[in-house]
């Protein structure tokens, strides 16, 4: 905790150093039909008057000073103080540079058609993705028939960006309005980020608040700048705290534009975005019940355990040729070939799964936690007690003349406070490369993914297979339309808490997963985005 | 295992097919905030008449003569108000071009193109900057110019310095018509079919008549 209020401190005193401010010309330079051209702050006529008045002796060298100087006062104080501009967004800013604001939009329509097999009505998908029910979260299988089409404003962003006081002392907010593809209720606008950088010290760049965690490179890219549709499920399986890609914290970096090596270390509450640890609790089951007085569960306490503790991810990054960046794919065409490895460390200590009652119906740990989980993939993971995450990540791109070839390796420690669970720990990697059949326009490309969710567990894997068309109407990230073909195949066996036998007791003697099978899908999705 | 062979075979079908399809530099003739100025290596078989030397004057007194329009799109064309062509360069940016462009014509090969970029500060400083781009080259009697980017907005940061790592690649090359006064110099080179600038007419049509 030391090195969060050292840092808290460090950024205060960063952005209270004094800025080199530009002094004041007699002009400036001013945009008119397309050219920049430098426009004096005094008429060209009084000028050459006043000079003339000069030379003849009309007036003396105080009083031509006096004027001049009073005359570029007046003309700086009659322009206007501002500026407003579109490019890549709207963008507003003072005419001294000290503040800075852009708006941007991001819109990804999409339609989705699904083919599923049989498997998918029975047993579906009880254990990775489950779905939880009503306030207390109850267990239900994710069954469907087989075709599906579906329309889907998959992701509806508005964003609000730029600086304070001067260029280095940056602020980014991102607010999203979508409705996830398979959601039971309506989206509403959400926050999404909200976080201040310095940058003041180029080595030493540090952000604070809420923003996806450096850590993971498929998440740390934008879901704007993907060669596919959508992540594999294997990069959501993977962030640094287990649930969510965003966490509330700080990170301290320095800057990729300007060092081959990169560093991000970070310390965040690990409870995922718009939350903290003081929401997780351990509730207490039951209250035990009489003849007269039957079982009930809103007569308990919820008590608050392990809220002293924190997140600490970290990454490295060393660009060995060029800079690939983030993005993915070789969109500007690389002209000398670009090499980027990196990796990431993150532990994220107890996250509470379960109350310790652990079976369904009673179980009241905190939804927000379990929701998450089973959000992105985790939800194998419901119902084992408090659980320590230990993940690490690396990977590796390499980009050439629109060319691509990027892949990433996962391996998630599952530490179970309570070792007589059956959980085991997680891994999945992932390779996926891209080629534009037109320079900057047109790009195929393909992944393959593999997660294996529970090492304990047998007939679990998880593969995906996609290929994907996209086209860049303005060779740049913020207008393009994907076409994209999946297939993935889920295992359904291994044992999750709650949903496989044996089943707590009271709950029946028939498990979720009575019928076993592969879950198959091949899907084909349309996708139209533009980020304005 | 089907289909990691799968994805494995298009990686490499993928990698072979990774050769030069866009232009790509092959040297530096000069790199500063101001301009930059590179020969790169032109994908269209053309055989250009370089190595080739041309006075830093000649090369000025042609960029003076080059104006341009936006081409608008269809089918906002047919609404587009019509405006007059404008000079493309300035009088400080052809003093600070010309010679350099001179520079790199005398080394340049028969398959290289002289590429050029003018900058200046952009509406936000610190990020952007103003770009007018292009290139030129010399076949024979003619002298080809092409404008790409016309005081164009560019970042200067391979991503967003505000939306942490989304990459920021510059937007696509514009769309002009290009002129060039006077006009009878502006002439379609019969074996490629495109427009350009009959120079070493035009060098010695001026006042004083300037060897090319």
């Amino acid at each position: 905790m030391k090195g969060v209020v050292a840092g808290l401190v460090l950024m205060l005193v960063l952005t209270m150093l004094p800025s080199v401010s530009a002094a004041v010309e007699s002009g400036r330079l001013v945009e008119k039909d397309g050219k920049y051209v430098f426009v004096e702050s005094q008429d060209p006529a009084i000028k050459l008057l006043m000079e003339r008045a000069l030379k003849q002796g009309v007036i003396t060298k105080e009083e031509y000073e006096r004027t001049v100087r009073e005359s570029e006062e007046r003309a700086y104080l009659l322009q206007p103080s501002f500026k407003a501009w579109y490019d890549r967004g709207f963008n507003f800013s003072m005419n001294d540079n000290a503040f800075f604001l852009k708006i941007r939009a991001r819109f990804q329509g999409r339609m989705t058609q699904r083919f599923r097999n049989e498997a998918w009505r029975n047993p579906g998908d009880a254990k990775n993705f489950p779905e939880l029910l009503g306030v207390f979260g109850d267990y239900r299988a994710n069954r469907s028939e087989q075709e599906a089409t579906t329309f889907s404003l998959r992701r509806l962003r508005l964003y609000f960006m730029g600086h304070l006081f001067n260029p280095d002392f940056k602020y980014f907010i991102q607010l999203r309005g979508e409705t996830a593809e398979n959601a039971q209720a309506p989206g509403a606008l959400q926050l999404f980020d909200w976080n201040f950088t310095s940058t003041h010290v180029p080595w030493l760049n540090v952000q604070l608040g809420q923003y996806k965690v450096f850590f993971n490179r498929a998440q740390i890219n934008s879901t704007a700048s993907m060669q596919f549709a959508e992540r594999a499920m294997v990069m959501d399986a993977f962030t640094a705290n287990g649930l969510d890609r965003r966490d509330v914290g700080l990170t301290v970096m320095n800057d990729e534009e300007l060092y081959p090596v990169n560093y991000f270390l970070g310390v965040f509450g690990g409870n995922g975005p718009n939350f903290n640890r003081l929401g997780t609790f351990v509730s207490e089951g039951p209250t035990e019940g009489t003849a007269a007085s039957p079982a009930q569960r809103n007569i308990n306490a919820n008590t608050r355990l392990d809220v002293d503790r924190v997140m600490l991810a970290g990454r490295l990054n060393w660009n060995i040729m060029g800079r690939p960046g983030y993005g993915e794919g070789d969109l500007v065409y690389s002209e000398t070939p670009q090499m980027v490895i990196g990796g990431g460390y993150a532990y994220n200590p107890a996250i509470n799964t379960s109350t310790s009652n652990g079976g369904i119906g009673i179980d009241l740990a905190n939804l927000n936690i379990r929701r998450q989980l089973a959000t992105f993939g985790n939800g194998r993971q419901l119902g084992n007690g408090i659980i320590d995450y230990s993940t690490w990540a690396v990977d590796a791109v390499a980009k050439y003349r629109g060319w691509s070839l990027q892949g990433e390796y996962y391996f998630k420690n599952v530490n179970r406070h309570d070792k007589g669970l059956r959980l085991g720990h997680a891994t999945g990697w992932y390779a996926q490369t891209g080629y534009y059949v037109i320079p900057r326009r047109l790009e195929v490309a393909a992944r393959y993914a593999y997660w294996d969710p529970d090492t304990n567990s047998a007939d679990d894997l998880i593969k995906e297979f996609n290929v994907a068309a996209s086209y860049y109407f303005q060779s740049t990230y913020d207008h393009k339309i994907v076409l994209e073909f999946s297939n993935t195949a889920m295992g359904t066996g291994g044992f999750a808490e709650g949903r496989s036998a044996p089943l707590p007791a009271g709950f029946g003697t028939t498990p979720l997963d009575a019928v076993g099978g592969t879950l198959v899908e091949n899907r084909i999705r349309i996708q139209y985005e533009i980020f304005f | 295992m089907k289909h990691a062979t799968g994805f494995v075979m298009a990686l490499l079908i993928l990698a072979e097919m990774s050769c030069a399809r866009l232009p790509y530099t092959t040297r530096v003739i000069a790199d500063d905030p101001r301009v930059a100025v590179m020969l790169q290596h032109d994908v269209e078989p053309v055989n250009y008449s370089h190595p080739l030397q041309v006075s830093a004057a000649g090369i000025g007194a042609v960029l003076k003569g080059v104006s341009l329009r936006e081409q608008v799109s269809l089918p906002l064309r047919w609404y587009a108000e019509e405006r007059p062509p404008k000079a493309v360069f300035r009088e400080d940016e052809i003093a600070t071009l010309a010679p350099r462009v001179a520079e790199a014509l005398a080394v340049a090969g028969t398959g290289e193109r002289v590429y050029f970029e003018l900058r200046a500060p952009g509406m936000n400083p610190r990020y952007d900057q103003d770009v007018t781009a292009g290139w030129m080259a010399v076949r024979e009697a003619y002298l080809y110019i092409t404008v790409e980017y016309f005081h164009a907005q560019q970042p200067r940061t391979r991503s967003s310095p505000y939306d942490y790592n989304y990459p920021t690649p510059r937007s696509a090359p514009g769309s002009y018509v290009l002129y060039f006064e006077p006009g009878r110099f502006w002439v379609l080179d019969p074996k490629t079919n495109r427009r350009a600038v009959e120079f070493r007419a035009f060098l010695q049509s001026a006042p004083g008549g300037q060897a090319p």
